[in-house]
C-alpha cells in the first residue's frame, strides 16, 4: 500500500514537473504553479512533531564547506554590485543558459523537487530516530 | 573569464567532497548539511531558500 502511494506521488511529481517547466515565465499563474510543492513541503515541515537534537550525523570538520559557501556568496555579491554582468556573471545568469529548452528546465525542476523531498525525508528520519 | 571563478568554486567543491569521502577528516556535503538541518531554525531557513530558488529559477528565468 505504502509503495503504491509512493509510486503515485512520484508519477504526480514527474507530470507536474513536465507541466510547470513548460509554462511561460514572469506570470502570476506560473509563480503559483511553481510554489505548489513549496506549500506541501512547508506543511510537512510545520507539522507538530518533536524533533530530537542529536549529534550522530556530525563526522569531520564542516568549516571548509563554510569557507566555500562564503566565497560563493562574496562572488555573487560582487556580480550584483558590479553591474557589468558580462564581466561578472551572477550564478543565476549562468544557470539561465541551462534553462533554454523544455527538457533542460524539466531536469532542473526535478532536481529542485529532489532537494525539497530531501528536506522532508531528513526531518522524518530525525523524528524516527527519536 | 567571469565564469571561471564559478567553475573554480565548483571544482573546489567536488575536490572537497572526494577528499571528505576518502579521508573522513572533513564532513561530506550531505553530512554537514544534515547536521545543520537538525536545528529547527536552519531547517526553516533551508526551506525558505529552496522555495525562493524555485521561484527565481523557474518562474523568472530569461530566455536568451
Amino acid at each position: 500500500m505504502r509503495r503504491r502511494v509512493l509510486a503515485g506521488v512520484c508519477l504526480a511529481a514527474l507530470a507536474w514537473a513536465w507541466w510547470v517547466s513548460g509554462l511561460r515565465p514572469f506570470r502570476w499563474s506560473t509563480t503559483v504553479a511553481v510554489e505548489l510543492p513549496a506549500l506541501l513541503v512547508g506543511w510537512l515541515l510545520a507539522r507538530r512533531t518533536r524533533v530530537p537534537r542529536t549529534t550522530t550525523r556530525r563526522s569531520g570538520a564542516g568549516w571548509p564547506w563554510l569557507v566555500l559557501l562564503a566565497a560563493a556568496a562574496t562572488r555573487e555579491l560582487v556580480a550584483l554590485l558590479a553591474g557589468d554582468r558580462r564581466r561578472y556573471p551572477s550564478l543565476s545568469r549562468l544557470v539561465d543558459a541551462l534553462l533554454t529548452t523544455h527538457v533542460e528546465r524539466y531536469v532542473l525542476v526535478l532536481a529542485w523537487l529532489g532537494v525539497g523531498a530531501r528536506l522532508v525525508a531528513n526531518r522524518a528520519r530525525a523524528v524516527r530516530r527519536g | 573569464m567571469g565564469d571561471l571563478v564559478w567553475f573554480l568554486l565548483l571544482g573546489a567543491a567536488l575536490a572537497l567532497e572526494v577528499y571528505a569521502r576518502a579521508s573522513g577528516r572533513v564532513a561530506t556535503l550531505s553530512g554537514w548539511v544534515g547536521g545543520l538541518l537538525e536545528r529547527r531554525g536552519a531547517r526553516w531557513l533551508a526551506f525558505l531558500g529552496w522555495a525562493w530558488l524555485g521561484w527565481h529559477l523557474f518562474a523568472r528565468y530569461t530566455l536568451r
